[in-house]
């Protein structure tokens, strides 16, 4: 894992540490992302975003290609963080998917009206995992035009 | 209604009728007895009232009849003086006027002799010859001394007289007529007796019957109106119960409900929360497998693979629970489903991605279903995947869908030719987690069939399944052909 100073591809905002490694290992692996900026609350994920708390002094021009969001964080939620990013005007344009386990309708739902990118379903066993999340990190950092 | 002791023939048969009726119409044992014994009593005062009438008709034709008797005889009596008068007249006087009445009477004597004999009852027979030949022999007499008055003069008759033979004769005559009118009068008080005697009871039991019978009918009146009575007591007590039982129902539904989504919740972190592990433990066996694979040896490359399957297969049972647990919240939505298409749809899917031989597939004519399309389609794949899966060892394998109507019901099977399953244990194909084969001969859960059968008797269904051990089986489920409340 390498996080350099210089740009940022993914942010990924996930608590589950296991989780985690998994998903930046695939996407190292399948040389789709060499810089994963990995956060562990939705505060953490705001302070970093708003370049406040403990990352008042980052550099702001650095702007993740995609942000890979978990719904079930401490702290502040993944719903709550994703209305803080679509309210706030510099950070409205970011992409953001969202990565969990839950697949319950409402979760869906709720996203999509607070202006989600993607809805992903982490798989059970880690050969749809990988494979989930090589597809979309293809697509996100790969195949989609982001918003400068 | 039932008596103690057994009762004779002549009885016990219209008790029997009476019995019958008495339940048919409701009554209690005691208003019927009682209403019986109301008709009773009326029915004894009407034969009190009938005899008493017809006891005054009686007394009047007997004491006219003896009347008219008494009346002839004392006209006889009448006849027989003045006869006497008339005589001794033309004894004393020799005045022929008296000898001619003393005729006319003799012939009236006659008349009513003549009468009498016709309106005399039978057994005064005898009484009446007595006194013709008393009557006659006294008539002799009188006709003797005439004629001796004729023919030896006054003197010789007046003899006669003084003899008191005539008086004599006159004498018996009147005790024979008084002692008949004697009997004839004693009738008539015979029968005023009887008739004063009837009168009297009459008078006595018609008001006794009749208050018996008005206090009869009251207490009838009264043990029905406490029936009644009981009656609306119970319909309001019901009426209450029931109430009180909607009540209680709406109150436990709630309860069930709540228990119901607890559960359901529950189920639903529990699958979640087991799921994230198993997504951990899989990942890093796969890190060990792709970094460490070359340093491992065969064995230890088994084992990771156990590790690997068996993580897998965990996920599948959570998964399968979790879908089972789901049945029973989602909503069933009822529309016209064209089965054959569906079926055929759900085959193609599932043959698709089949990597053994793909069976023979035959697919009769099924009958449109109403229900939910996207449980239904579940059920086909189930089955359908069932008969592929256990056909997979057959050398020619087939797998027949047919359906039919029968009495407001369509039912659909699905037959194969492959491994069956022990007829023994048909009850427990269709429960959660239960399986007739072992995970090495078939991989599976053992949830689907259990799914099958929770949807299909959502929708008011059944399933039942038949096999032989090697002939195969054949599962087949039934929906109703009105669209029913879906539960």
């Amino acid at each position: 894992m390498n996080i350099t100073n210089n740009s940022v591809e993914v942010l990924l905002v996930e608590d589950n540490s296991r989780d985690a490694e998994l998903t930046m290992r695939t996407l190292a692996r399948r040389k789709l992302a060499n810089d994963i900026i990995r956060l562990h609350d939705g505060q953490e994920a705001l302070d970093w975003l708003r370049a406040e708390g403990a990352y008042a002094n980052r550099d702001r021009s650095r702007k993740p290609k995609v942000i890979l969001l978990d719904l079930k964080l401490p702290k502040v939620s993944g719903l709550e963080v994703l209305r803080a990013i679509r309210d706030d005007e510099r950070l409205r344009l970011l992409p953001v998917v969202v990565m969990t386990s839950s697949r319950e309708e409402s979760d869906v739902i709720e996203s999509y009206q607070l202006g989600v990118n993607g809805y992903i379903v982490k798989p059970v066993d880690f050969e749809n995992f990988s494979e989930a999340v090589a597809s979309a990190g293809h697509y996100w950092l790969l195949v989609n035009q982001e918003p400068r | 209604m039932s008596f103690a002791m057994p009762l004779p023939q002549s009885i016990s048969a219209p008790t029997a009728v009476f019995a019958a009726t008495a339940r048919a119409w409701h009554l209690g044992r005691f208003p019927s007895l009682a209403i019986l014994g109301a008709v009773g009593i009326l029915l004894v005062l009407y034969g009190l009232a009938y005899r008493g009438s017809r006891d005054s008709g009686t007394t009047i034709e007997v004491t006219l009849r003896n009347y008219a008797v008494m009346r002839l005889l004392e006209q006889l009596q009448n006849a027989v003086d003045e006869a006497h008068l008339d005589m001794r007249g033309y004894l004393l006087t020799g005045d022929a006027a008296y000898r001619q009445a003393w005729s006319r009477k003799t012939a009236e004597i006659d008349r009513k002799l003549t009468l009498l004999a016709a309106t005399l009852p039978s057994d005064h027979g005898d009484w009446l010859e007595m006194l013709r030949t008393k009557i006659a022999a006294r008539i002799a007499w009188s006709t003797e001394s005439v004629r001796v008055h004729d023919a030896e003069g006054p003197a010789a008759s007046a003899a006669r007289v003084a003899s008191g033979r005539g008086e004599a004769l006159s004498r018996e005559i009147r005790s024979a007529i008084e002692a008949n009118l004697e009997r004839h009068y004693a009738r008539i008080q015979v029968q005023l007796a009887s008739s004063r005697q009837s009168a009297a009871l009459v008078s006595l039991l018609l008001p006794l019957g009749t208050g018996v019978s008005l206090a009869t009918l009251a207490g009838s009146m009264l043990l029905l109106n406490r029936t009644a009575e009981r009656q609306l007591r119970a319909e309001a007590q019901l009426r209450q119960l029931n109430s009180g039982l909607e009540d209680h129902v709406r109150a436990r539904t709630a309860q069930l409900e709540a228990a119901n989504r607890e559960l359901e919740a529950f189920s639903y972190s529990v699958s979640h929360d087991l799921r994230a592990p198993l997504r951990g433990i899989s990942g890093f066996v796969t890190i060990l497998e792709e970094d460490y694979g070359p340093r491992l040896d065969a064995e230890g490359r088994r084992v990771l693979d156990i590790i690997a399957r068996d993580t897998k297969r965990m996920g599948q049972l959570i998964d399968d629970l979790l879908a089972f647990s789901r049945l029973k919240r989602q909503s069933l939505e009822s529309g016209r489903i064209d089965m054959a298409r569906l079926a055929e749809e759900v085959w193609l899917e599932i043959t698709g991605q089949h990597t053994g031989t793909v069976p023979r597939f035959q697919l009769g004519e099924l009958p449109a279903a109403q229900g939910d399309r996207a449980t239904l389609r579940q059920v086909w794949m189930n089955l359908l995947s069932n008969a592929v899966k256990f056909t997979s060892g057959t050398p020619d394998p087939v797998v027949t869908v047919s359906g039919a109507t029968n009495a407001g019901r369509h039912t659909y099977r699905v037959q194969d030719n492959g491994v069956g399953f022990d007829p023994r244990f048909t009850s427990k194909l269709f429960g959660v987690f239960s399986r007739l084969h072992s995970e090495d001969e078939f991989e599976g859960t053992g949830v689907g069939l259990a799914i099958v059968q929770r949807i299909v008797h959502r929708h008011g269904g059944d399933v039942n399944a038949e096999s032989q051990p090697g002939c195969g089986a054949t599962f087949a489920f039934s929906l109703p052909a009105q669209a029913g409340p879906l539960s």
